[in-house]
């Protein structure tokens, strides 16, 4: 399978797991409404739900960047803009990522 | 017809003119209901992209940093600033979780004919507000 092929299956495969993961985070985003610490932690130490945190965080912010990307390219002229826009957004997912990752593993392993 | 070589363009500091597809609005393609949906599905998912995703983020860091700095994001997310956000993003959710189902059944060459891409449109326009609904009810 070509490179191309390739990502056109991987951004489909992930649009698709996101379909459930949208009903999640409707969910979560309401029954975490008004929470406190302590309640939101324990929210996200249910095994599921630490699951799907981590998988909405992959997924989705593989999906911004693919979409953001499309944006650069199609109304920012290709030069130093578009170059630097580039790297915001790979360093923006990427930290995103890394932040879900770190609150749902302080929940199982922090102190 | 091949064009003469032109050793000038070898040197051009500008890009070559290359044939582009028509821009979706302006002289080109008449404004109707899918246009409206395209348009939709690209803006709920920038709003998505840019408030959503850096927003949603941030409430988790501040989450990871402890009680206080969470206390803080929750009381700025039940002012009507967050309110209004949080309706807004559940709406962006739902348009483009639906206009995005639609896409991937594009994506596998069904429901492609004119009576079809509006049937689809509306019935993706229902369903974004009866999830949008529920999710507002569920919340209130």
């Amino acid at each position: 399978m070509s490179a191309g092929a390739k990502d056109w299956l991987r951004q489909r495969v992930l649009a698709v797991l996101l379909i459930p993961l949208c009903g999640w985070l409707l969910w979560a985003g309401v029954t975490l409404a008004g929470a406190d610490h302590a309640s939101a932690l324990a929210f996200f130490r249910q095994p599921l739900n630490s699951i799907a945190a981590v998988l909405l965080a992959v997924t989705a912010l593989y999906h911004t960047q693919a979409g953001v990307m499309t944006m650069i390219e199609d109304y920012v002229p290709a030069g130093g803009l578009s170059r630097l826009l580039s790297v915001l957004t790979h360093v923006g997912c990427g930290a995103g990522v890394v932040v879900v990752i770190w609150v749902v593993a302080n929940t199982h392993f922090g102190a | 017809m091949a064009r003469p070589f032109d050793p000038g363009m070898l040197m051009s500091s500008k890009p070559k003119q290359r044939p582009l597809s028509p821009y979706m609005l302006g002289p080109y393609y008449r404004f109707e209901f899918q246009t409206l949906m395209s348009i939709g599905f690209r803006m709920s998912g920038v709003f998505l992209a840019m408030i959503l995703a850096p927003l949603a983020c941030l409430w988790m860091l501040t989450l990871g940093l402890g009680p206080e700095p969470f206390a803080a994001m929750q009381a700025f997310m039940s002012g009507w600033i967050g309110t209004a956000i949080a309706w807004l993003a559940a709406l962006a959710v739902s348009f483009h979780l639906c206009a995005g189902i639609r896409h991937l059944v594009w994506d596998t060459g069904r429901f492609f004919s004119k009576p079809q891409i509006q049937s689809t449109g509306w019935l993706a326009i229902v369903a974004t507000l009866a999830i949008w609904a529920l999710t507002l009810w569920c919340a209130s």
